[in-house]
């Protein structure tokens, strides 16, 4: 049974037009095409690299993976299942400077995340406090959002996406400002939910983070899907995509 | 309803500790309460009741002002607070993380403005503590049972227009004509300071349309005059006729907002 799967993803987004043309031709609209017939499917667990340049639409392909987007056309499949069935499997983290309450502590804003849990499972509490410490969290966990560094601004993300225990987590740049020694600690992170069971995908453009994270690579270009594959069988497109000699 | 209650009280208590984070802020909120009913205590004493026949019912003018200032917060708070708390959410990044979390876009307009309902319940408690001392007209304390079913329908009135705002804001983003015009038309038309009889009459017409006239003056009827709830029926009529047209409109139109922002990724624009 296919973890994930994308068929026919299509997706284009409505350009902004000069106030002077919208006077002159108010009716005619300019379109992008983002994404275009977009196909693939993940079956096994494990850690896959979303790899395109940029504005080649890794993040659209994100958001649309987790529900928030509507494609234009086209289907997302959870297990078999709608993604609007079960939109709790997926669990997309996105910018981590932004998406949590400023003034609040990091224990505050994980409470109140841990609060909007839908229907959680019998024996399937959430311990919070295991999670500070599973995540490196519990020496901070007073001090406001704030005023956290990036790294751990990106280690309380993924704490939130684990209250919420999804099957696939999508990752849109997972190091963007993150020094050397954080980095470690979010690759050391991710092998751990890999061996815990879980699928990850990440967006990149980091060549360290294609070739020695990823068990696939889902490349993209210009909104269309050029290959998904390992790396020693795809690395020639990465090459050509970002044009590299 | 456990998981709503759940819900209700982690976002009411983000919010107090998001106020109450900055300083004096709810404090000076109170301070200010106390000074401007004072103000109005003092002005009332040369406002001539004979002028209109409707505040001679009432007495005195100043508990009469207080009741409209007092629950016009609730106008304030339902038309402006349902697109303040999405534009808010925009800007923080939050909106889109509570729905990635499962929260359903209706759902997060709720739970986001309880806290904005709760506050305003205190500040118009102090307002009406404030005026119960200083009057020297009884309050009927023993109506107030009648005065909590218009407030309730008052505020299902009023946030049906705060829905509808709060889809314009996310489909325009800022300039949200719908809120400014209707507190407008609300605070200057519906007997907030002045009785509307003494509007010209094609302006108590306007009057007659808005929520916000029968509300204030059912309240009115309620906590200064005797009244059996039968007295107050037109006005619980008015409230009820209001939200029954206007919750479909507004609904229809948020959902629209909603799934045109899915369509075109702009949930999380500002």
């Amino acid at each position: 049974m296919a973890i994930l799967e994308a068929k026919n993803l299509n997706k284009r987004f409505k350009i902004s037009r000069r106030k002077i043309d919208i006077i002159l031709h108010p009716f005619k609209n300019t379109y992008k095409d983002v994404l275009n017939e977009i196909n693939f499917c993940i079956d096994t667990n494990g850690i896959y690299s979303l790899v395109g340049p940029n504005g080649s639409g890794k993040s659209t392909l994100l958001r649309i993976l987790c529900g928030i987007l509507m494609p234009d056309t086209g289907s997302v499949k959870i297990n078999n299942s709608p993604i609007s069935i079960n939109p709790e499997k997926v669990f997309l983290i996105s910018d981590s400077e932004k998406g949590f309450y400023p003034r609040l502590s990091l224990i505050n804003n994980l409470q109140f995340f841990s609060s909007l849990i839908e229907n959680s499972k019998p024996g399937q509490e959430i311990n919070i406090e295991s999670l500070l410490e599973e995540f490196g969290l519990k020496e901070e966990r007073d001090t406001r959002f704030q005023e956290l560094s990036s790294g751990t601004r990106q280690r309380l993300a993924i704490a939130r996406a684990m209250l919420f225990d999804p099957q696939i987590i999508l990752f849109d740049e997972i190091t963007k400002g993150v020094d050397i020694k954080q980095q470690q600690i979010i690759y050391e992170l991710l092998y751990r939910l890999k061996n815990s069971g879980k699928t990850i995908i990440f967006a990149t453009h980091i060549m360290d983070e294609i070739i020695n994270l990823s068990d696939k690579i889902i490349l993209i270009n210009d909104g269309r899907l050029i290959g998904f594959s390992t790396y020693s069988e795809i690395k020639e497109h990465i090459k050509q995509v970002f044009d590299i000699k | 309803m456990k998981s709503f209650i759940k819900k209700a009280y982690y976002f009411i208590k983000k919010d107090f500790l998001i106020e109450s984070s900055y300083g004096f802020n709810i404090a000076m909120q109170i301070i200010g309460i106390l000074f401007s009913t004072i103000t109005f205590f003092f002005l009332s004493r040369i406002v001539n009741l004979s002028g209109s026949a409707e505040l001679i019912k009432y007495r005195e003018y100043f508990p009469y002002v207080i009741i409209g200032i007092a629950f016009s917060n609730y106008l304030s708070v339902a038309t402006r607070g349902f697109s303040q708390r999405i534009r808010e959410s925009q800007i923080t990044g939050t909106l889109e993380s509570i729905l990635l979390c499962g929260v359903k876009p209706k759902s997060f307009l709720v739970l986001s403005t309880l806290y904005d309902f709760l506050f305003s319940t205190i500040r118009i408690f102090v307002y009406l503590t404030i005026a119960y001392f200083l009057s020297t007209n009884r309050f009927h304390l023993d109506q107030s049972g009648y005065a909590i079913i218009v407030i309730i329908l008052s505020i299902l009135a009023f946030s049906s227009m705060g829905v509808l705002s709060a889809g314009f804001v996310l489909m325009f983003k800022r300039g949200d004509p719908i809120a400014i015009i209707y507190s407008a038309l609300s605070y200057l038309f519906s007997g907030v300071y002045f009785p509307v009889s003494l509007l010209p009459e094609p302006l108590q017409i306007l009057s007659k349309i808005l929520p916000m006239t029968h509300s204030l003056e059912a309240i009115r009827r309620s906590l200064l005059t005797k009244v059996k709830i039968e007295d107050i029926f037109p006005q619980i009529t008015a409230l009820i006729i209001f939200s029954l047209i206007m919750w479909p409109i507004s609904i229809t139109i948020f959902n629209l907002a909603v799934k045109k922002a899915q369509r075109d990724g702009s949930l999380s624009h500002f």
